[in-house]
């Protein structure tokens, strides 16, 4: 099925906070984002049109996952060298245009700096069904 | 056997779960096809949003798998743009999950009619009267084994999706065609036909 592989950030002391983020969602809310995940997984990012925004943060990209609730995963591509890959760093949300939390591709920045320098820091997705 | 019905089969129990994520499937084929079939006739989306009446931003919009207001009116539109006829239909979720698993620009491309190889032959072939007479499931058995070609008598050859009724049906534990006989819950599935 899959053609690209999706991962977790997992922070040192918090663990996989995507895995908790998503568990707090609602079932509509959850479906829409595993149905972004697999989009992603299987296609890649050329195919589906829009499947993948930029941030204005360098390498920084986000899932735009429209309804009551606009969820804004924010993820990169790799970041290892020639992978098919994508790791999800941050889960946030969208209000009134602005992330929630604040400031929330600068701190997936960070983790993805944090994983380029150990890339022990993921974990293949741990999905929420 | 598919990944993502193993995966899925747990998820879809529950039912809003499962309704949410066909719309998301069909958001995102609809807007795929539209941006794969304007590719395949080398079309820019300026050139596209004049055939369709419509505005380039618009059109634009309508190319993005993030939009859901899908209005049967516009699609129409796009298909007469398209030179392709407009299908819409109510389809089990198993279809659904399916045909958005096997989604590539090849399964997406439909040919305009002037390129549609049943109108193009003076003979034309008996697959739809024996669609009409044993269905879908039995159309795909007759493929099986063919890997997706069909010669037609005149020698031209169609290409068909790859998938037959013994992968749809081992997919999903043979239960498919017992559900396709009886009543039960459906997606809807909407898609440009060639």
């Amino acid at each position: 099925m899959a053609k690209w592989t999706i991962f977790d950030y997992v922070d040192p002391v918090e663990g996989n906070l995507i895995r908790a983020w998503s568990a707090r969602l609602q079932k509509k809310e959850l479906a829409k984002l595993n149905h972004r995940l697999d989009s992603l997984a299987m296609h890649g990012p050329e195919l589906i049109p829009g499947i993948l925004s930029p941030t204005g943060t360098a390498s920084i990209l986000k899932l735009k996952i429209h309804g009551k609730v606009q969820l804004r995963p924010l993820l990169c591509e790799g970041p290892g060298r020639d992978e098919e890959a994508f790791t999800l760093l941050l889960g946030a949300f969208e209000v009134s245009d602005d992330y929630v939390p604040m400031g929330a591709p600068l701190f997936a920045s960070r983790m993805r700096e944090s994983l380029v320098k150990d890339m022990r820091r993921r974990v293949p997705h741990e999905r929420v069904g | 056997m598919s990944e993502l019905v193993d995966q899925l089969r747990p998820e879809f129990q529950d039912e809003e779960y499962r309704h949410s994520y066909a719309e998301e499937c069909l958001n995102t084929m609809i807007a795929t096809q539209i941006k794969v079939l304007r590719e395949q006739r080398e079309m820019t989306q300026s050139a596209l949003a004049k055939k369709a009446e419509m505005l380039q931003p618009r059109l634009s919009v309508l190319e993005n798998s993030d939009y859901s207001s899908w209005s049967i009116s516009t699609l129409k539109r796009l298909a007469r743009a398209f030179d392709l006829a407009l299908s819409v239909k109510f389809e089990a979720f198993s279809e659904v999950v399916l045909d958005f698993e096997e989604m590539t620009k090849e399964t997406l491309s439909r040919p305009s009619f002037k390129n549609d190889p049943v109108f193009r032959t003076a003979r034309v072939s008996t697959r739809r009267r024996f669609t009409r007479r044993h269905g879908l499931g039995a159309q795909r058995e007759a493929l099986q084994g063919t890997q997706g070609r069909l010669a037609f008598m005149s020698g031209e050859v169609m290409e068909f999706p790859q998938r037959t009724a013994s992968q749809t049906a081992s997919a999903f534990g043979g239960e498919l065609r017992k559900r396709q006989e009886g009543v039960h819950e459906n997606a809807v599935g909407i898609s440009v036909v060639g």
